[in-house]
């Protein structure tokens, strides 16, 4: 092997010395520029937290809050809509089954306690809601009870109007 | 996440703390490189305050101007090369060593294999050890430091043609010795 190829192969036993290492770097530190890394950080380091808290801050009222409130808010709107069409028309209807004449009280009551389940089911869901305003699962279920209240006190009154007007026709055909 | 001592692992992050006057980077960067770093300014000056006067004013020059550090080569290669320069600084300052002088030829060119003459590495390092400065720094970078004559002709301050021709009497001066060594005279 020629002493070129030899040295190269070889070379790392060329570094074959040791010294004291921190001897000289404490001769280096001292001529060194003053660390000022340990100062930015700490600078920044606030900055950051402050930024961090800031931003939390905001996010909360603004942010997270204001869109809290806001989801609140819609769902809070989208009951009130329910109520107004839905509740309403059922009060109406339910009103007008209270002053009916057509039918004796009792069938009147017997009526209304089959609508007892129904009902019941009513006050569950708005209670639910009151948990959980964005549940829009029930509050659709909510809309399907007062459909099928609503559409249970037509039937029933619309009935009674049949039978009024059947009455009413006899009562034509007895004065022909 | 990474802690501080697994990110100064990474030369850019250590670099980029350097930059910052990072004491602790700055250490982190010394300890890799300062017993590597000594031997060479070792090698070069023979005298160990001395090397370790090239390794203070060396990284001294390291630490202050990382930041025109540019990536263009590594960050070991960087370092030698200013290790390099200080040292042949003190050589040149201390001993007043001239890279142009020619010295004394060697009239019998004497080729051989390490294999033949079973030389071991303490050997060839005795024997460039007993070199002029002038041809030991000339072998060192060379053969040991790794650079081409271009770049020993910057170093030194000399041209091409006088590192080649430097180079060719160094190394006829290193095979002499050997040979004296292994025939007695």
């Amino acid at each position: 092997m020629d002493i070129n190829d030899y040295i190269q192969k070889n070379k790392s036993e060329f570094d074959d010395r040791d010294f004291d290492e921190n001897l000289v770097w404490n001769r280096i530190e001292k001529e060194l520029p003053p660390p000022r890394f340990r100062i930015i950080p700490l600078l920044k380091r606030a900055a950051i937290a402050c930024i961090i808290i800031i931003s939390a801050i905001t996010l909360y009222q603004y942010g997270y809050y204001e869109g809290s409130n806001r989801m609140f808010n819609e769902g809070l709107s989208e009951l009130n809509a329910i109520e107004t069409y839905y509740g309403q028309k059922y009060e109406v209807l339910k009103s007008s089954l209270e002053n009916n004449n057509t039918y004796e009280q009792t069938t009147k009551d017997a009526f209304l306690k089959t609508m007892e389940v129904l009902e019941l089911e009513n006050i569950k869901l708005k209670d639910r809601l009151n948990r959980n305003i964005d549940d829009e699962k029930v509050m659709m279920a909510l809309v399907e009870n007062y459909k099928e209240q609503i559409q249970a006190l037509e039937d029933f009154l619309g009935k009674s109007q049949m039978d009024k007007n059947e009455k009413n026709d006899d009562r034509e055909y007895l004065s022909l | 996440m990474k802690n501080t001592v697994d990110l100064l692992n990474d030369e850019k992050v250590l670099v980029e703390r350097c930059v910052q006057q990072d004491r602790k980077a700055q250490k982190r960067l010394y300890k890799r490189y300062a017993r590597k770093m000594y031997n060479v300014a070792y090698r070069i000056l023979r005298d160990d305050e001395s090397a370790q006067d090239a390794l203070q004013e060396g990284f001294l020059v390291v630490l202050r101007d990382i930041s025109s550090f540019r990536g263009d080569s590594s960050l070991s290669t960087w370092i030698h090369r200013i290790i390099v320069y200080k040292s042949i600084n003190i050589l040149k300052r201390e001993k007043n060593v001239s890279f142009e002088k020619v010295e004394s030829e060697f009239s019998e060119p004497f080729e051989f294999t390490v294999d033949e003459y079973k030389i071991s590495i303490d050997q060839i390092k005795e024997a460039i050890a007993s070199l002029s400065d002038g041809y030991r720094t000339i072998i060192n970078l060379y053969l040991i430091e790794g650079y081409d004559h271009t770049e020993i002709s910057e170093i030194l301050g000399v041209s091409e043609s006088t590192s080649r021709s430097q180079y060719h009497r160094g190394r006829k001066a290193l095979q002499q010795l050997l040979k004296n060594k292994f025939y007695g005279h």
